[in-house]
């Protein structure tokens, strides 16, 4: 009895020390647990594991669904993949760290717009030789999302999206301030502002938990209208936030906290912001194409709430308009590869793109004229592709710790304990 | 009686083995990670001291443990006065006790997400229950934004939790309850009025799990950080940030491994410091009887 | 009687203040969730504290629909029930020792049982991740039990040391004269007059083991083991969001844990019964 647990004990200290050595050393090694990610299914079926937060409430839930059904139909004794559901965003960026520490990522993965490759590149599949072998399918990714995916000369991920983001804004309530012409200058915008408060509606939607998306996109927006800030808002995770650009842009949100915006936008959620603006107190909310669907949705919106909303580019031309991270492969063996190879050509497809555009209004990385979308949808890229200044958003280039430093900084530049300058600074410590 | 020690160990092994399993790897992971560079999608490297070094000089660390040790304190003193207070209100068994016995532990079995959006809701500028009832009170039109405030955002966020002491309040019922009654007749019959029986006899038989109490409201302090990341999140500025809500965000946002974990090592010196001094305040090695 | 006097009065009135206002600070919150179940999601954002205009099951069958909330709870209540008993019965046989026994290094292992405490979420997740690997328990329900009893054991420790040491020795002292053996007297003699601390510390351990998300999102993929917290996340991501499904969900996850601490609390009631007799 006292022996067997010894021995019991021992053998537990021997895998404990076994599951150590693993974990520090980081790199792949034959012992560690590649028997999670799929196991071998029956016969000659190679299963792939999926995980994926288009599950529940997400925009893209439909479009996965149908799409993963149908490839595994069209692929039935072939390929198999298994999906696995991780209700929101946040929480698979956090399961997949787990999984990269432990050396056990998923076959296929796909972030909503969140930057893994920087993070992950050592364990993800370079594509470029698949790229190579088949030209076709490279000259059918877009030159931009391409870029947007590759590190180095080495693609990491297949692009299928493109960011694309203006503003939208309440017609009714521009003519009620007496607004003609949509601003074309920051000052304008201004002006614009100050016509709406005096006609009794406050201007803009705001927020600021959760990195501030809405707020967040306009800072980006007035940090792009010169062509030094252009080029600062396509620098891929900066560290240096003290240029002048984003100190006079900070200026402006302050302002705009300040004057312009719904004393809920301070704490408030991106619920919130959107719900003022779906109600028409607010009569401007920056954000992408993907909202166009809750303008037609009359359990938030009234009836004809769609005819009255208009797209614009902010002040000095500029649009949120680039490519966005897409599809990785990190399988370890050349079978799985190979499946996931095509799970990821079909997902990324034009077929694929098409139905996203069509379901979800999510811009495609590859160019749909005929496609059967909201006008809205189909304005909204115009603009894009006639815009001065293109830049991409701050969730995708800046470093995760400063799009969790924003929203506990906006507070204070909201009541006004920081400075503009103060508030760059505390990015600026908080990318180092 | 003196036990064999055979007996000890069968009954102190399935303890230590689960411990083990769970918690070694971990803890010397831990432990060890804290003196290196450790961090995704780069190199593992030996760093020595410096992760102790940043931490020192780390201005959020000098925020988060001073917050950490203010709730500690306020949880462990006005949290367990309250849940005290309300056990020995609910010992006397008057009717309908046992429906307020559930009613105080209602708030530890809903969700912390559903609590932290009514907590957002209670505390809003615009349509906020606390403005509301201010404004009704004052009969002037209030408004004031308690969460995103600095000034007041670490007293709203400090009591999300300080006026919740169910956890308290059923553990001291439950050992305010097991007294046996003849003990409280005869002090009763000595002619002690209620407050007298409730303080000079009940509370020193309680000692034990009071000393308990304070061990679990003041070490929940030490690992909250769910309820101040879904209101809050630490801010405004670092406000309301905690140490284990700093650790949280230097292991999942910054992908700071080891200096997450050096700070971790920080943490848990505290804990047992506490847990330790706790014990002797209380002096739990010893039997009530 | 004197007990009536001013003072009397005084004292009952400011006890009645006070639970009147623990009742409305506790009830609060349920009853809101309850309501705004039945609010459609632009009357939870246009006045959070409004009642609702009609009272549809529509988010009730919106949550259902939308994530596998029943499969999940049949996996909840095996997972939480099997590792509450098995965390309480393992840590009440440590803490009995614990409270009642001098042995050497006593103080040192009590720490360091209590260090497990702190171990921040963040720094578990990757060993535990690679250990249930190991052993083949990735995706199992076995690996939540085991992490969930190993999860609750300091707390419930501090509680069940502290349920022991308000044991008096005699009764064990006169079992061990009738010639009991150790575990005859833990069994039959102890724990029976630990009930209440047994059933604290088993609500409590059922509590925090019935909300964990973390573990569970990391530690299991299919639907067959997966536990409530997660249907709980179906809800709302960035830009979308159908709070009157998730106040849904959670009033049906929230009521089986009342029903379970009703049960238990029960349980030291009627304890304390058989308890006073028997003092």
């Amino acid at each position: 009895m006292k022996s067997a647990k010894k021995v019991l004990s021992l053998a537990l200290t021997a895998v404990m020390c076994g599951s150590l050595l693993a974990g520090c050393s980081g790199s792949s090694s034959a012992s560690t647990p590649a028997g999670a990610s799929g196991s071998t299914a029956s016969g000659d079926v190679i299963e792939i594991s999926f995980p994926t937060f288009m599950c529940g409430t997400a925009s893209q839930t439909e479009w996965a669904a149908e799409r993963v059904a149908t490839f595994n139909e069209q692929y039935a004794g072939q390929y198999k993949v298994v999906m696995e559901e991780i209700p929101g965003d946040q929480n698979y960026i956090d399961k997949l760290k787990v999984l990269y520490s432990a050396d056990d990522l998923p076959d296929v993965i796909v972030t909503g717009g969140y930057n893994l490759i920087d993070m992950m590149q050592d364990k993800l599949v370079d594509l470029t030789p698949y790229m190579e072998e088949d030209p076709e399918w490279a000259d059918f990714m877009s030159d931009v999302g391409v870029k947007v995916n590759s590190r180095d000369g080495k693609l990491y991920a297949v692009p299928y999206i493109r960011q694309i983001v203006g503003y939208y804004y309440n017609t009714e309530l521009f003519e009620q301030a007496g607004i003609e012409s949509v601003p074309a200058t920051w000052d304008e915008f201004f002006e614009a502002c100050d016509k709406l408060l005096a006609a009794g509606i406050t201007p803009v939607s705001m927020d600021t938990a959760d990195s501030g998306w809405c707020t967040s996109l306009m800072l980006g927006a007035m940090v792009g209208s010169t062509d030094s800030g252009e080029e600062f808002m396509n620098t891929n995770q900066p560290t240096d936030y003290n240029n002048q650009d984003l100190i006079d842009a900070a200026a402006r949100i302050q302002t705009m906290f300040q004057k312009y915006t719904t004393a809920d936008a301070i704490g408030g959620d991106y619920a919130a912001a959107a719900n003022n603006f779906f109600n028409e107190k607010t009569a401007i909310i920056a954000n992408g194409p993907w909202m166009v669907s809750k303008f037609y949705d009359t359990s938030v919106v009234s009836e004809d709430f769609a005819d009255k909303i208009a797209v614009a580019a902010y002040p000095e031309g500029v649009m949120y308009n680039s490519g966005q991270i897409g599809w990785s492969i990190a399988s370890k063996t050349p079978e799985k590869i190979e499946a996931s190879l095509a799970f990821v050509k079909f997902m990324t497809s034009e077929e694929s793109q098409r139905l996203d555009l069509e379901v979800c209004s999510v811009v495609p990385d590859c160019t749909i004229a005929d496609a059967d979308v909201y006008p809205l949808v189909n304005e909204t890229i115009a603009l894009a592709d006639t815009a001065e200044h293109s830049i991409n958003d701050y969730q995708s280039l800046w470093h995760a710790t400063v799009v969790d430093e924003v929203s506990v900084q906006y507070p204070l530049l909201a009541d006004g304990s920081i400075t503009p300058e103060q508030f760059a600074q505390a990015l600026t410590d908080a990318a180092a | 009686m003196k036990p064999k020690k055979t007996t000890l160990a069968a009954f102190l092994l399935p303890c230590i083995l689960l411990f083990l399993l769970i918690y070694l790897v971990p803890l010397v992971l831990v432990a060890v990670s804290s003196f290196a560079n450790w961090r995704i999608g780069q190199p593992l490297s030996f760093a020595g001291l410096s992760n102790y070094v940043q931490a020192f000089h780390d201005k959020n660390v000098r925020a988060a443990v001073g917050h950490t040790l203010l709730w500690v304190i306020a949880q462990a003193t006005i949290h367990v006065f309250l849940g005290t207070l309300l056990a020995f209100i609910l010992a006397k068994k008057f009717r309908g006790w046992k429906v307020f016995r559930t009613v105080c532990m209602l708030p530890n079995v809903i969700s912390t997400a559903a609590l932290a959006m009514i907590l957002l809701n209670v505390f809003k500028t615009d349509g906020g229950l606390v403005n509301g009832l201010i404004s009704l009170l004052t009969g002037s039109k209030f408004e004031w934004n308690w969460y995103f405030n600095s000034s007041t955002a670490l007293p709203a966020v400090t009591l999300g939790w300080l006026l919740y002491p169910g956890m308290i309040t059923i553990l001291m019922l439950a050992a305010i309850t097991s007294i046996p009654n003849d003990l409280l007749e005869a002090a009763r019959i000595d002619g002690a009025t209620s407050l007298q029986i409730n303080l000079r006899v009940i509370l020193p038989m309680v000692r034990n799990t009071l000393g308990t109490s304070v061990i679990v409201a003041a070490t929940s302090m030490l690992k909250e950080f769910e309820l101040i990341y879904l209101t809050t999140n630490g801010g405004p500025g670092n406000a309301t940030l905690n140490l284990p809500l700093y650790i949280y965000k230097t292991a999942f946002t910054e992908n700071n491994y080891s200096y997450s974990n050096a700070m971790s090592v920080l943490l848990i010196l505290l804990g047992v410091l506490i847990v330790y001094a706790i014990n002797r305040l209380f002096r739990m090695e010893e039997s009530d009887y | 009687m004197k007990k009536f006097g001013w003072k009397g009065l005084f004292a009952g009135l400011l006890q009645g203040i006070f639970l009147l206002y623990t009742t409305v600070i506790c009830v609060g919150p349920f009853i809101w969730v309850i309501i705004s179940s039945f609010k459609t999601n632009k009357e939870i954002l246009d006045s959070a504290f409004a009642l609702p205009t009609s009272y549809a099951f529509d988010g009730y069958v919106r949550a259902l629909d939308m994530s596998p909330i029943f499969h999940f709870f049949g996996n909840s209540v095996w997972i939480s029930v099997i590792n509450t008993i098995i965390s309480v019965l393992v840590v009440a046989m440590a803490a009995y020792v614990l409270a009642r026994f001098h042995f050497w290094g006593k103080k040192a292992f009590t720490l360091l049982l209590s260090s497990s405490l702190l171990v921040p979420v963040s720094a578990l997740l990757m060993p535990i991740y690679l250990l249930m690997a190991q052993i083949g328990l990735l995706d199992t329900k076995a690996s939540l039990i085991l992490v969930y009893a190993a999860l609750g054991l300091p707390t419930s420790l501090f509680i069940l040391r502290g349920s022991f040491l308000s044991i008096p020795r005699e009764i064990e002292e006169a079992a061990a004269i009738d010639g009991a053996g150790p575990l005859r007297i833990f069994f039959i003699v102890v724990l029976p007059m630990a009930r209440s601390g047994l059933a604290t510390a088993a609500t409590l351990h059922f509590l925090t083991s019935w909300n964990e998300f973390m573990f569970a999102l990391v530690l299991t993929k299919s639907e067959s083991v997966r536990t409530l917290p997660l249907a709980l996340n179906y809800f709302s991501s960035q830009f979308s969001f159908d709070y009157t499904a998730m106040f849904a969900a959670i009033t049906m996850s929230v009521l089986p844990s009342i029903l379970v601490y009703i049960l238990l609390q029960e349980q030291v009631t009627s304890s304390l019964v058989a308890g006073s007799v028997k003092g």
